[in-house]
């Protein structure tokens, strides 16, 4: 017989009482790893965002329209049929003296056309160019099948590198907090005339693989490959080459937007914004960077925020437990004044109580890791758009298992020193 | 072991609540000799088991010493009166006060939990105590399962496992019936006879028949101190209890 066995046999004993107590424990374990899941893939979707677009430049004509999400990020001031930029204005930017630090142009026509019952959004983009702006881009392997070559490799490859991996249904984005690859799929193919890449939605609506012929104003074109699904606008879109794109949309020579990349070491962000404006006075020039650092302050009030509810859930759950503790002590009193009149020290007795609320607390910790990922996984695409699989990591799982452990350790003091301070002839009143 | 187990001088005991003062021990002076076996007696209030509960190191005394072989009991700490009452003292209440969730195995290891022993020695020290207590088919029954007499009996191998000197009995036989309260006196009657100093607190005339003294308590003084009868066996008991007890 030990004071573990002792403590472990009450467990038992007791319950639907520590039942309630797991139970009001786990919630709170629950609603923190739920708060700091959540808030955590928010911050990598942001630090993708601000490592690899966050110093693109965007450059739109100016006009009172719709907002236009753009890899993630709300830019305003764009409207689909609305290019009032022209291919002019790129040699405009080649002939800055600040273009030694222009790493890409990637220039854009965007438009929508009617096809059978669906409005098809074409971006008319030169591919390799539209890859490099967009790290996120990856072609889906299973929209490949059909394709020859360099095409197959390419997107064999992109798979492999991914870790951003999509379900068989195309639903979902596993986020992988540790593994983001972000690194750029090179030798992606220019795209010719009759060929177009599908965003994932849009294949999924027109229920179009790779490989096979979509129809648009009786031209037929060759889907070359299906994008993977990345939540962001880039599923809705018929990508295609720019010149057919500004023949088929009847805007020859026309832009809606010229993306830019930048080299910030040699030519510093805001010079090049300014000169941009010099030379662009029609259009509007927006930084991405802007945009993130925006929502990224947004996301640490979240987070604070979150700190905060997570952590008075939590000290609301460990008073239950206080209090609950508290109470088993009041009924345990006699049981308490035996182990003490037959030589239990106090310390002895202080360790039965919170060796109890230990192990109700390290298995508090196990269930509310997993019903907080659970949670996390439910609750996440309404806030942040996307559907995430979270993955099970055994550091966060010792983690949150270590701090409840030692959250129920503290929980137990005041219940446990009350437990060692009985006077046992008090609590074997009738000796 | 002294040749004083327990040496009381002078104990007084006061409770104050309020304006009230209860006097519940006046002056007590008791000697008892290792090997002895002593019935309380006295009427509800008289202070018998205030009386108890200080010599085993529960209650404070407000004057007075005590010693138990030759330890000053109130001049040790909270702690290491635990020490001692784990060491020098086996404990029998009323009621049994057992642990409802320990099975009578668990329950009578309970006084060897924070001892030295290893889990091995610590159960076949408690296996042996049930066997004195003629109990071990049954120590892996839990409390409720089984007998009042049983209970009684799972107590006092608890009470006896670390072989303490001296047993401290709180109206043992109180909840139990007749034939089964002889049997648990003969019990205590063999453990006194195998050099076990036992101190009883009864209400139960015929248990004095059982102990070699019988001191009666009134009001908090020590109003009696007498070597009672002592009975050989059972059957006398029986015969006694036929024809009236030893009233």
């Amino acid at each position: 017989m030990t004071l573990f066995q002792i403590a472990l046999h009450n467990l038992k004993r007791r319950k639907s009482k520590m039942f309630f107590m797991l139970l009001g424990l786990s919630i709170a374990s629950t609603a923190v790893v739920c708060i700091f899941t959540i808030v955590s893939s928010m911050q990598v979707t942001i630090s993708r965002q601000l490592a690899d677009i966050g110093a693109n430049i965007i450059i739109t004509a100016n006009s009172e329209s719709l907002s236009f999400q753009y890899g993630g990020i709300t830019i305003p001031e764009l409207i689909y049929d609305a290019a009032t930029l022209s291919e002019s204005d790129l040699e405009t930017i080649k002939a800055l003296p600040d273009s030694v630090g222009i790493i890409t142009i990637s220039p854009k026509l965007t438009g929508t056309l009617a096809h059978k019952i669906h409005q098809l959004v074409i971006t008319g983009s030169h591919l390799p160019s539209e890859f490099s702006v967009k790290p996120w881009l990856r072609f889906h392997e299973d929209h490949d099948q059909g394709n020859s070559d360099d095409e197959i490799d390419v997107a064999g490859s992109a798979e492999e590198e991914s870790s951003t991996v999509s379900e068989a249904d195309g639903e979902e984005m596993v986020m992988d907090y540790h593994a983001l690859n972000l690194e750029r799929i090179r030798d992606v193919p220019l795209l010719a005339h009759n060929e177009i890449v599908l965003g994932s939605a849009v294949a999924a609506m027109l229920e179009i693989a790779g490989g096979e012929i979509l129809e648009v104003n009786d031209k037929e074109y060759s889907v070359v490959a299906v994008l993977e699904v990345n939540g962001m606008a880039d599923d809705n879109q018929v990508f295609m080459n720019l010149e057919e794109a500004q023949t088929l949309l009847g805007l020859p020579g026309e832009l809606t937007v010229i993306e830019l990349t930048a080299d910030f070491k040699q030519v510093p962000l805001e010079t090049l914004i300014r000169h941009l404006e010099d030379v662009l006075p029609h259009a509007t020039i927006s930084s991405v960077s802007q945009a993130v650092t925006r929502r990224n302050e947004l996301l640490s009030s979240f987070y604070r925020f979150g700190l905060l509810s997570g952590s008075l859930i939590f000290f609301t759950g460990l008073l239950f437990v206080a209090l609950t503790m508290s109470s088993i002590v009041r009924e345990r009193t006699r049981e308490i004044g035996i182990f003490r009149a037959i030589g239990f020290r106090g310390k002895e007795v202080f360790k039965i109580i919170t060796i109890e609320t230990v192990l109700l607390s390290i298995f508090a910790g196990m269930a509310g890791y997993h019903g907080g990922l659970f949670t996390a996984q439910v609750i996440a695409p309404s806030l942040t758009g996307n559907a995430l699989k979270i993955p099970w990591q055994l550091l966060p799982f010792i983690a949150t298992v270590c701090v409840t452990a030692l959250a129920g350790a503290l929980a137990a003091v005041y219940p446990s020193l009350k437990a060692a301070r009985l006077d046992p002839a008090e609590a074997l009143r009738y000796i | 072991m002294t040749a004083n187990l327990i040496k009381i001088e002078g104990i007084t005991k006061t409770y104050i609540t309020g304006n009230t003062t209860l006097t519940a021990l006046k002056e007590i002076n008791l000697i008892v000799p290792p090997g002895e076996s002593v019935a309380v007696m006295g009427p509800s209030g008289s202070g018998k088991s205030t009386l108890l509960s200080i010599i085993g190191g529960l209650n404070l005394p407000s004057s007075g010493a005590i010693t138990i072989d030759d330890i000053n009991l109130y001049t040790l700490s909270r702690e290491r009166r635990a020490d001692f009452r784990r060491e020098y003292l086996g404990f029998v209440f009323q009621q049994f006060q057992l642990i409802p969730y320990l099975t009578a195995l668990e329950n009578v290891m309970l006084p060897l939990t924070t001892t030295g022993y290893s889990s091995r020695q610590k159960r076949e020290m408690a296996l042996q105590s049930l066997e004195k207590v003629n109990l071990l088919a049954r120590n892996n029954h839990l409390p409720n399962q089984l007998s009042g007499g049983e209970q009684e009996r799972v107590a006092i191998a608890r009470a006896i496992v670390n072989e303490p000197p001296l047993i401290l009995a709180d109206e043992p036989t109180g909840s139990l019936d007749t034939n089964t309260a002889v049997e648990i006196m003969e019990l205590f009657r063999r453990l006194n006879d195998n050099g076990l100093t036992i101190l009883m607190v009864t209400h139960n005339p015929n248990n004095t028949a059982y102990m070699k003294r019988t001191i009666t308590m009134q009001d908090g003084m020590l109003t009696g101190d007498t070597h009672s009868l002592t009975v050989a066996d059972s059957t006398t008991v029986k015969l006694l209890d036929k024809v009236g007890g030893l009233k």
